[in-house]
């Protein structure tokens, strides 16, 4: 199972502050956590950049990711 | 993710004068303000003589009784903005947040903010008939202090902004538009076990990135309707976006070409002259041209976020931080998207804690929209928390730099955003800080030395570039990044390493938006990373095809042809060692056909040799900074010295030596001056007082010592060329640095930035730390 990491923004929403889940890509991961914690908000996840084993991707809609994964969301930071 | 990183070069790493030089050192380089069109007239911006008012009309009639004056417009001529969203400097911005900075929309939110535009045949007149047009405003009250702006019974900048972040979601409307707090572990139990506690507040004054050069912009609307633009930007791509969603017209209408730059910092990353002129273009159906004051570029466009910041250190005695406490207020100006997020994140990224707790407000006023500088928001919350390590190691009676020795972030350590750490340089960069001859120099009277050390993620993004091999081996690189820092010659070093030519043979260009693929605006410390990985990857393409061409020339399969210093070799009768190492050249066995030979003929072997590639680069990796501070003050007027000033950072690789070094020196000199005396200043009415580089004290060359910069180099693993982002780190370090000089040397605890001589002497004379 791959490990979600939520940081403390999103704990409040998950009660958790991680979790395990069965998906193996970004769009099935979605899903999951959207029906596992109803309180999270997909579009403010949809807003947010996954980072997959250390890699921070922007924009994962097309990600996929193993069964020993680490997924932690991210804020998208662009810089200046 | 991990690639094979390469660590041998040929060109990479080398100093050669970049491709732009002559032209800026002769004065040919075309900036925005540069380019003159025939028939071309002159837009000039109205603007808002309140900090809050209500439009309750304009009137355009005696501006355009006027000879000359060929059109006029206000927000009636934009499309109603709506809640869709753009992409901001760090956050996605709702349209209705971005348009009224363009031109206010029925209600002006801070001085001079945009209220109306008129062209005409001379700018002498358009700035008469911009005097000419008649609006009517009902004054409100306004708010420029965050403070005032948080009181009960304060103006509302804005009636409909309900505080996010907060649960349950207020019913209220308020200037608290944004409140956040991530943490991790038990942090009364970290202040519990340590034997060392430092609690202080920094304030960080509202700046400005201070670019040489104005906004300026040309643009022209054909009869079909395309809209051609030419501006000095540091995204093309965004200035496209932007335009057509600002002015209502197709995206394909609009090619935009970016002038050169004199400087950006971030704050060209959005767009304030360019649908204006565009508009005004389309209406007079003249080309029109703008460009901002200096004033107005203080006034009106993005300055930077002024922040409080309140830090709680918690050290043992024998130097490990236990538990780090950040509680950050930042003004966002007049609408939301301030880069809170990343002063709330990154701030405190360099040390490894366990109990760690970071809250950020974001607060509006009556002042204009805040925007992106180097690394943004990280310098208002890193100065907090370094002049607090610096304090903590004063009263351990330990080395600054031993101090964050013991407690810098190395692989596998957990940052508050969550991602571990890949290879990181920040030790590195301590090591060799330590080793300068500059940190054992002795110190005289009233001299000090503070350091820092600091942190920025860095970003990837999209990318693309254009090869053409011209018929005599020359090489044209096209990508669609403005050169801010070099760039042109880190993508003709790349090009040049791949395919093993001279970096000379390497024609690098900044082109147009039809010509090249999309490209997100350089900034982000992303160009050299992620434009510059485009330009490798469409080297090997263009490799591949090389080696596909010679081999079918020969006769043979495309494995049996090897490309090495610029030529293809077949590998026919010898094995791969031979022939890398040139052991088989003199064989009458071997083929040998070089990049000009098989330029001249590729009519024969397939046509034009060219490559095009396109990434979204998701391999950058973090950045870190250590910067050593000696400045000296003079106890009677206040004023500071910098006597002797050292960066040391990690570029992963430097592709240009001398460009990574720029952009170190930059971000200190830009550093230093935040510290000591940049600030924007208000009067009673929410006007600025210091529009202007004579009462906005920047930093000249007179006023400081030589920058040393020691380049350390601890590959990203992702990249290639193990490449990280150099831009925006640099910014992080100076203003602790220097504050915890300054104090040292003047034996105070100022807090408030900037140290200017008339603080600095009253903290003197007092005797007290504020």
């Amino acid at each position: 199972m791959a490990r979600v990491v939520f940081a403390s923004d999103l704990q409040r929403h998950t009660g958790a502050a991680e979790v395990q889940v069965a998906a193996r890509c970004y769009r099935d991961l979605l899903a999951e956590l959207c029906r596992r914690f109803p309180d999270l908000d997909p579009e403010q996840l949809d807003k947010m950049a996954v980072a997959i084993d250390g890699v921070i991707i922007h924009e994962p809609l097309l990600q996929q990711f193993g069964e020993d994964s680490e997924l932690v969301f991210v804020p998208r930071i662009a810089g200046g | 993710m991990s690639t094979a990183v390469k660590t041998d070069f040929r060109v990479v790493g080398s100093r050669p004068i970049r491709p732009d030089g002559l032209d800026k050192v002769t004065g040919r380089a075309k900036y925005g303000a540069d380019l003159n069109l025939p028939g071309q007239i002159f837009g000039h911006v109205v603007r808002s003589p309140h900090a809050a008012a209500v439009i309750k009309s304009i009137d355009f009639s005696d501006a355009l009784a006027m000879p000359g004056v060929m059109a006029v417009m206000s927000a009636d001529d934009l499309p109603e903005p709506g809640d869709r969203l753009l992409p901001g400097a760090e956050v996605e911005m709702k349209l209705k947040d971005i348009s009224p900075v363009i031109m206010a929309r029925g209600r002006v939110l801070y001085h001079s903010q945009a209220v109306a535009a008129v062209a005409a045949t001379t700018p002498a007149l358009a700035a008469e008939a911009a005097g000419r047009v008649r609006i009517e405003y009902e004054v409100l009250p306004h708010v420029v202090d965050m403070h005032e702006a948080l009181a009960e019974g304060a103006p509302l900048v804005q009636d409909d902004i309900f505080t996010q972040g907060v649960e349950p979601p207020p019913t209220v409307p308020s200037n608290l538009s944004l409140q956040m707090e991530l943490a991790k572990g038990d942090l009364e139990a970290g202040f519990a076990e340590a034997d060392v506690v430092v609690e202080r507040t920094y304030s960080v004054p509202m700046c400005h990135q201070a670019y040489i050069e104005p906004h300026a912009c040309v643009a022209r609307v054909d009869e079909g309707g395309r809209v051609d633009i030419w501006c000095c930007t540091q995204g093309p791509f965004m200035v496209r976006n932007m335009t057509a969603e600002l002015i209502g017209v197709e995206l394909g209408k609009i090619k935009v070409t970016a002038s050169e730059i004199g400087g950006g910092f971030g704050g060209k990353t959005t767009v304030y002259l360019e649908p204006l002129a565009a508009v005004l273009a389309r209406k007079s159906g003249r080309p029109v041209k703008m460009a901002m004051s200096r004033d107005e570029v203080f006034r009106a466009s993005g300055p930077v976020s002024p922040a409080e910041t309140r830090v709680k250190l918690g050290v043992t005695r024998d130097g490990r931080i236990t538990a780090l406490e950040t509680d950050i207020l930042m003004d966002s100006g007049a609408f939301t998207g301030s880069p809170l997020m990343p002063s709330v994140l990154f701030g405190n990224a360099q040390y490894r804690c366990d109990n760690v707790r970071s809250r950020g407000r974001e607060v509006l006023t009556n002042k204009a929209k805040m925007w992106a500088y180097r690394a943004p928001g990280a310098p208002q919350s890193t100065v907090a928390v370094e002049c607090a390590v610096n304090e903590a190691a004063e009263l351990l009676g330990m080395d600054p730099i031993e101090l964050r020795l013991k407690n810098a972030v190395e692989e596998g350590d957990v940052p508050l955003y969550g991602v571990p750490f890949q290879a990181v340089g920040l030790k590195e960069c301590l090591e060799a800080a330590r080793a300068h001859p500059n940190y054992s120099a002795p110190l005289g009277p009233n001299q000090g030395r503070g350091v820092a050390c600091a942190f920025w993620i860095n970003a990837g993004m999209q990318s693309s570039a254009t090869l053409h091999v011209a018929s005599d081996g020359s090489v044209n690189v096209m990508t669609g990044n403005p050169d801010i820092g070099g760039s042109r010659a880190s993508m003709a070093l790349c090009a040049a390493e791949v395919l093993g030519i001279p970096v000379e043979q390497v024609r690098p260009a900044v082109v147009d938006t039809d010509s090249v693929g999309f490209c997100d605006s350089t900034g982000g410390s992303r160009t050299t990373l992620a434009t510059g990985g485009a330009v490798i990857k469409a080297a090997e393409m263009l490799v591949e095809e090389l080696c596909e061409r010679a081999a079918a020339v020969w006769g043979l399969e495309p494995e049996e042809v090897e490309w090495r210093e610029g030529r293809a070799l077949s590998r026919v009768g010898f094995g791969l060692d031979e022939v890398t190492e040139g052991r088989a050249a003199a064989d009458s066995e071997q083929k040998v056909l070089t990049l000009a030979e098989m330029a001249a003929s590729a009519g024969m072997t397939g046509g034009p040799l060219t490559a095009s590639a396109s990434l979204h680069a998701h391999n950058a990796a973090p950045g870190f900074a250590v910067n050593v501070c000696d400045a000296e003050v003079d106890p009677d007027t206040g004023k500071v010295t910098i006597l002797r000033y050292t960066c040391a950072q990690d570029a992963g690789k430097a592709v240009h030596p001398a460009y990574v070094e720029g952009q170190m020196q930059g971000g200190a000199v830009q550093g230093i001056g935040w510290a000591l005396n940049e600030e924007y200043l208000y009067d009673e009415q929410g006007v600025l007082q210091n529009a202007g580089f004579l009462d906005y004290r920047i930093p000249v060359a007179s006023d400081l010592p030589m920058i040393d910069t020691v380049i350390v180099e601890v590959p990203n693993a992702m990249h290639p060329f193990g490449v990280r982002g150099v831009g925006e780190v640099p910014i992080c370090p100076p203003m602790p640095a220097v504050v915890s000089a300054v104090n040292a040397a003047a034996g105070t605890r100022v807090c408030t930035l900037p140290l200017s001589p008339p603080r600095l002497l009253a903290a003197i004379q007092s005797g007290e730390a504020d």
